[in-house]
């Protein structure tokens, strides 16, 4: 065996497996690292780094509780290196302390000391407090971006109203994706820049136009969250018009697009009325929602794609019937297993459009359609959602893959910043340690682009490779789910 | 220096280790913390605090604290002194837990159940659960795959064979223990699935033989917070979500068995499966042991009625 071994203990330092693994997999990857493993030092573990080459030195006398850092460089100095580096993983998420801690400033009020030309807030912080500081924000008038979610509706209603009177757009609860002045804020792409504004009250609803976008000749111009709850009747919508009348007022936009659930039919008509006063080419995807048509001078899409399709002028053909899935004989069923949240809303309002019945996760009893939000709360309790670690699709894609019934598995990759680095490379993993055999198809769509720091055509060349049918949207990708299944049926 | 307030949450709800640990009270400190929870040491005893979020347990404290709480972020540090009195712990100076009216939570007692229920269970379970500790390393191959793989056979087959475990068996125990990555290694998740099976299935002489050849290694191969769970498994005590899986596995209840997989997902990186794997091992070895005693029985039954047949009326 080549290379250096070298280890390094903390003594009775505890870390959960899966900080550990994800840990293990980072320190693996670095430059000249051949090997890496992070594990507590108990006899039957050391006995596991000796069989695999990597116990040497203070490793050799850990203990039970002790965490050995153990790995293989090229050269001592790159091992030394390594360790080093590790060791700044290891001690990332306490580093709240030193001179960071005197540099960063603890309140909005000091905040805004430091930075007098701020003029917005990005608020992350547990929802019982969120709203709280939120006010503190507007109060100061800065705009609001609230990463937050677990704030009361009435509290979000309050919290619009005041930020409306004080003219400051108050984004959120819950809004995870903006583009401002072309910087991504939280999940967001690296888009070009161009003429296009959208409002989203879904985060991966405006990754998924502002990216359709960006590839297709397009570019954005400003990319506004709402927050889920904005077209709500108890809110009424107050972001969003003041989201629309900013980018009315804009130069720079010359066409809108707002995306989301179905509103409140009153919030609806309010925001129609409004938009229809607009001298600016407008397009609107309510997912899910009927097609109104007595609304002349407003463009409403029924998909994602088609929003993007709509502010493009353009038409993104896909031919879905002609791609030809190979699925096997006497398999009839979908499973989508989404990390995308308005992805898999998108992709169950196409399965009901197209007459097939779908399901979520606990629905039916198995002969259905499913499509599933792995990012719902009900999986993402206590660890990652699935963007930023894709892990968590693993169990639920060999799950899928192993049912009988089930033809065709449908995914989405979603890239930008804050998502994981190489959403593709697990589901290649995993995929190649399964048995040969029939399967179901799998067909996926990547949300991402070029500029992005994972670089869309190097994931979809990775899921291409492994056997994955990769669609140019999530409404092709799903299109073509569901044309496969047809023909079989 | 400006001092912090400190901020106060209710506990909502007390594992039964962890109640005992607190009526006791004393000095503490953090020991080992995370984003989501935090252990405190007091008297060699453990406890781990988290929010609602946190699956119950017989060592976990559920709090009302906000279900996002990072409580590093939250200003929570390791070796923070814990002082457990009057109702009230607090922590470091800057949280305080008032518990007096908190609830107690015990494992949820075994169903009805049959051998066909259970066999029910079983075949619905070998299509989801797997047959080894899914978190062993994915890196472990060669002499420690076989370690471990020669460890879980030896077990399983003696596990609820009778007569006392041999040496072999008590080797294996000690071979699986502390093995692989985690704050639980996947070996301890294993034997203590097999401890809580065993509970459940009511051999309690086992339970008892089992635990002490645990607690003799755990010192000297585990971790302290693994030994913890480990003792608390030996009194039929784990994570409310393995509970719930052995009962719907006892009671063939099919359509629940593939819910609870998915709540023991949420345990760890692995160590719900790694947890499950040991139980169905118990239970599997205890099935094909009753149906090869049903199978003697009915052929006994079968050669009696030959005998008295050949003898004639």
């Amino acid at each position: 065996m080549t290379g250096s071994v070298v280890n390094r203990l903390r003594r009775g330092f505890y870390m959960d497996s899966v900080a550990l693994m994800r840990l293990s997999r980072r320190i693996g990857g670095m430059t000249g690292v051949e090997n890496a493993a992070l594990m507590m030092g108990t006899p039957a573990n050391k006995q596991i780094l000796t069989d695999a080459g990597l116990l040497a030195g203070e490793g050799e006398d850990a203990k039970g509780g002790d965490l050995i850092i153990a790995l293989r460089a090229a050269d001592p100095a790159g091992g030394r290196a390594a360790l080093d580096e590790a060791e700044k993983f290891l001690l990332q998420p306490a580093r709240v302390s030193g001179d960071d801690a005197a540099r960063q400033p603890r309140t909005i009020r000091s905040a805004i000391r430091a930075t007098r030309a701020a003029n917005l807030a990005l608020i992350s912080v547990p929802g019982e407090f969120a709203a709280a500081e939120a006010r503190k924000a507007i109060r100061r008038g800065l705009n609001v971006m609230l990463f937050s979610d677990n704030v009361s509706v009435d509290a979000e209603a309050a919290l619009k109203r005041e930020a409306c009177e004080r003219g400051v757009l108050m984004m959120g609860p819950d809004c995870g994706t903006a583009i401002i002045n072309g910087v991504p804020l939280a999940f967001a792409n690296n888009v070009r820049q161009g003429d296009i504004g959208i409002i989203g009250a879904s985060g991966t609803g405006i990754q998924e136009v502002s990216c359709l976008i960006s590839e297709n000749g397009g570019g954005i111009s400003q990319a506004i969250g709402v927050g889920g709850r904005d077209l709500s009747a108890t809110v009424g919508g107050i972001t969003t018009l003041m989201a629309f009348d900013a980018l009315d007022a804009d130069p720079a936009t010359h066409h809108i697009v707002l995306i989301s659930k179905p509103p409140a039919a009153a919030v609806a008509q309010r925001i129609i009325e409004h938009i229809q006063r607009s001298d600016k080419a407008c397009t609107v995807c309510f997912i899910g929602a009927g097609q109104p048509s007595k609304w002349e001078n407003v463009t409403f899409a029924a998909t994602l794609k088609h929003a993007a399709e709509s502010a493009l002028s353009a038409t993104l053909p896909f031919d879905a019937a002609g791609s030809g899935l190979p699925v096997p004989a006497g398999r009839s069923l979908v499973r989508g297993l989404y990390t995308g949240g308005t992805l898999a809303a998108e992709a169950r309002a196409i399965f009901l459009a197209a007459g097939q019945a779908v399901g979520t996760a606990g629905d039916g009893d198995g002969d259905t359609h499913r499509i599933i939000d792995l990012g719902d709360d009900a999986y993402t309790r206590g660890r990652p959602h699935p963007m930023i670690d894709p892990e968590i699709r693993i169990a639920p894609l060999k799950d899928a893959l192993a049912e009988p019934t089930v033809g065709v598995v449908l995914l989405d990759v979603v890239l930008g910043y804050g998502a994981h680095p190489d959403p593709a490379g697990p589901l290649v993993a995993a995929l190649a340690g399964l048995p040969t055999g029939p399967a179901p198809a799998i067909v996926a769509s990547v949300t991402g682009t070029e500029a992005d720091p994972q670089v869309r055509s190097s994931q979809v060349g990775k899921l291409t490779a492994a056997g994955i049918t990769v669609a140019p949207s999530n409404a092709d990708a799903t299109g073509l789910a569901i044309a496969a299944i047809g023909k079989r049926g | 220096m400006r001092s912090i307030g400190q901020t106060r949450f209710p506990v909502s709800a007390l594992g039964q280790m962890a109640a005992t640990v607190l009526r006791d009270g004393g000095c503490g400190q953090v020991a080992a913390l995370f984003d989501r929870s935090f252990y405190v040491v007091c008297n060699r005893d453990w406890v781990c605090i988290g929010t609602d979020a946190l699956p119950m347990g017989p060592l976990n404290v559920r709090t009302r604290a906000p279900g996002t709480m990072s409580w590093p972020a939250s200003g929570v540090r390791l070796d923070d002194r814990v002082l457990i009195a009057a109702g009230l712990f607090h922590v470091g100076g800057r949280f305080a837990f008032s518990y007096a009216d908190a609830a107690s939570w015990r494992p949820p007692s075994v169903p009805v159940w049959t051998v066909d229920t259970l066999r029910s269970g079983l075949i619905t379970c070998s299509r989801l659960a797997p047959d080894v500790p899914p978190g062993f390393p994915p890196g472990l191959a060669g002499p420690a795959a076989s370690r471990a793989a020669s460890a879980i056979d030896t077990l399983s087959s003696e596990i609820v064979a009778e007569g006392r475990l041999s040496v072999r068996a008590a080797a294996s125990v000690s071979t699986l223990l502390g093995m692989g990555p985690g704050l639980t290694p996947s070996g301890d998740d294993f034997l203590g699935g097999m401890l809580i099976a065993l509970h459940a299935l009511g051999l309690t002489a086992r339970v008892a033989e089992l635990s002490d050849v645990i607690s003799g290694c755990a010192p000297a191969r585990t971790n302290p917070i693994s030994a913890a769970h480990l003792g608390a498994a030996a009194q039929g005590a784990g994570a409310e979500p393995l509970h719930q899986a052995i009962n719907h596995l006892l009671a063939g209840r099919d359509r629940r068995i593939a819910a609870s997989q998915r709540q023991l997902d949420l345990i760890g990186h692995t160590s719900g499966k790694d947890a499950l794997a040991g139980a169905v091992a118990v239970l599997r070895s205890w099935l094909g042991g009753c149906l090869d005693t049903q199978k003697r029985a009915r052929i006994a039954v079968r050669a009696a009625d030959v005998d008295r047949n050949a003898q004639g009326p």
